[in-house]
């Protein structure tokens, strides 16, 4: 991205329009972003925003994210993450499988509409950079530890 | 490590002779609440930057969930009009007012009840069915909050879990949150009556409760400006009690105040919604009748004049005496066209009640 101030100044217009302002407070658009990584199978972001998550919310250790991505069933993912997450991993799937039920249930849970279109923005912006870093093969930065 | 540590003893505050696991459970704990804090905090402040209670519902439903596992949820505030009902669900909220006798059955339960209670979703009593909202597919149980002040309720909170019970984190900040939304809520509907109790002191007439001279002469000039603006036609009628001294003088002058204001009364319930009635001086009243021609003035104030004359006054009291009151009425007519002041239509005006009167009153002329 240093080579073109243009592509930059994109990426980070995304980031900051998706991840920096609207109504949805940062933890949760951070386990989203963490999520989404990890479906994608991406190193780089998926250990970044684990940092970020443990760094936001205190409740949650690097183990218990861990059993999260192991699937394990004895970890359960507090209430404020759980259906938003489930949401997040569908659409990183495949976007063309969620129903109307989908969203019906987010909205039982109180979402707004302009909330889930804000919800979706972060899973998209998530996946951009999850192709960037992840075709690039960026190096994980010394201070973050490995999760996938 | 569980997300809301159940057992974590909540006395075990720090002090001296606190062990280490102690101190470690206190600093989880507040580890624990600080993502809450923050979200709840962010809403705080939105709430007091709000002076419009439907915005600051609508804040409330969308944040409310970021702090507290709460998925839905209703307030019943009230107040002297009877209640203000809010409900907010699917992230939005929506306002709605209902007296006593129209709140559902459950509202009145737990309105006559005020006692904190938790309702499981699956075990709902049926003959007490909740709000639709509070048992949708997600909620698990229905707390249902009192709001005591000082020994009153002022309001009950539901809230409904999602997916699971609330936990003790949640209870704490569902009370935070709620006891300082419903007084922000009434405080702004007390500071809103307020200023409607001002405002009808200050533009009505204390004895009969109609617009006051100052206030029908301002009308009377604005509605003028625009009729001449539009160029479409305004009428008034001068309208005053016959022989009002003698009555004073045989029944005394509180009778005569009861009969001001029922004349007052009267006039005003046979006005439509888009005439001024005011009390002009004594036992003069002046109505302006906005996009009214000089034929329907005409009918207009015959109809005034019968309302007051066909039904004698009734005193009420331990023996009602039947008081019979007539009105006299001049009117006056603009068609909008220019040439025409307040002044000038209420001398027309009044010119031709002194002519109704002349002519043996309880009769209507029309000003020219």
């Amino acid at each position: 991205m240093g080579h073109s101030p243009a592509l930059a100044r994109a990426y980070w217009e995304k980031a900051k329009g998706t991840l920096f302002s609207g109504r949805i407070p940062l933890p949760l658009k951070e386990m989203i972003v963490f999520v989404v990584s990890s479906q994608n199978g991406a190193k780089y972001c998926t250990a970044c925003h684990a940092q970020s998550v443990l760094k936001l919310d205190k409740t949650l250790s690097f183990e218990d994210l861990q059993s999260f991505l192991k699937n394990d069933p004895k970890f359960q993912l507090p209430a404020i993450y759980k259906t938003v997450v489930k949401f997040a991993a569908a659409i990183a799937r495949d976007a063309n499988s969620v129903s109307d039920a989908d969203f019906e249930e987010l909205m039982d849970e109180g979402f707004s509409t302009e909330e889930i279109c804000e919800i979706i923005a972060v899973i998209d912006m998530a996946t951009m950079f999850n192709i960037y870093t992840s075709s690039l093969r960026l190096h994980l930065d010394p201070n973050y530890r490995a999760i996938l | 490590m569980p997300f809301y540590n159940e057992s974590a003893n909540p006395a075990a505050l720090p002090d001296n002779k606190s062990s280490p696991s102690e101190t470690s459970d206190w600093h989880d704990l507040t580890a624990q609440q600080l993502v809450r804090y923050e979200a709840l905090f962010t809403l705080l402040d939105d709430i007091q930057g709000q002076e419009d209670i439907s915005a600051i519902a609508q804040q409330v439903t969308k944040q409310w969930k970021y702090f507290a596992n709460v998925a839905n949820w209703r307030l019943l505030l009230a107040d002297e009009n009877g209640f203000l009902i809010i409900d907010g669900f699917r992230g939005q909220a929506t306002l709605n007012r209902a007296a006593e006798t129209e709140l559902s059955l459950w509202d009145q339960y737990h309105w006559k009840q005020y006692r904190p209670t938790l309702i499981s979703v699956a075990n709902i009593d049926r003959d007490l069915p909740p709000p639709e909202h509070l048992v949708s597919k997600v909620n698990y149980e229905i707390q249902v909050l009192p709001l005591m002040r000082s020994e009153k309720c002022m309001g009950i909170l539901y809230v409904g879990s999602r997916d699971e019970p609330f936990s003790e984190f949640d209870n704490k900040f569902i009370r935070l949150l709620g006891n300082y939304f419903a007084d922000r809520v009434a405080s702004l509907l007390l500071q809103k009556r307020a200023l409607e109790v001002l405002h009808n002191k200050a533009t009505r007439d204390a004895l009969t409760e109609i617009l006051n001279r100052g206030t029908i002469m301002e009308q009377i000039d604005t509605l003028l400006s625009l009729a001449k603006r539009n160029t479409y036609p305004l009428s008034i009628i001068m309208a005053d009690i016959d022989f009002f001294k003698v009555i004073n003088d045989s029944y005394g002058h509180q009778s005569g105040d009861k009969v001001l204001r029922q004349v007052a009364q009267r006039l005003q319930a046979t006005a439509r919604e888009s005439d001024c009635v005011g009390r002009y001086g004594g036992e003069e009243f002046l109505i302006i009748l906005n996009h009214c021609n000089t034929e329907q003035v005409a009918i207009a104030a015959e109809r005034f004049r019968r309302a007051v004359a066909e039904t004698p006054f009734s005193t009420a009291g331990f023996t009602p005496i039947n008081i019979p009151v007539t009105i006299s009425a001049g009117t006056a007519s603009t068609d909008g066209q220019m040439g025409f002041n307040a002044l000038g239509l209420i001398k027309q005006a009044d010119h031709a009640l002194y002519e109704s009167k002349a002519k043996g009153r309880n009769r209507v002329t029309a000003g020219s």
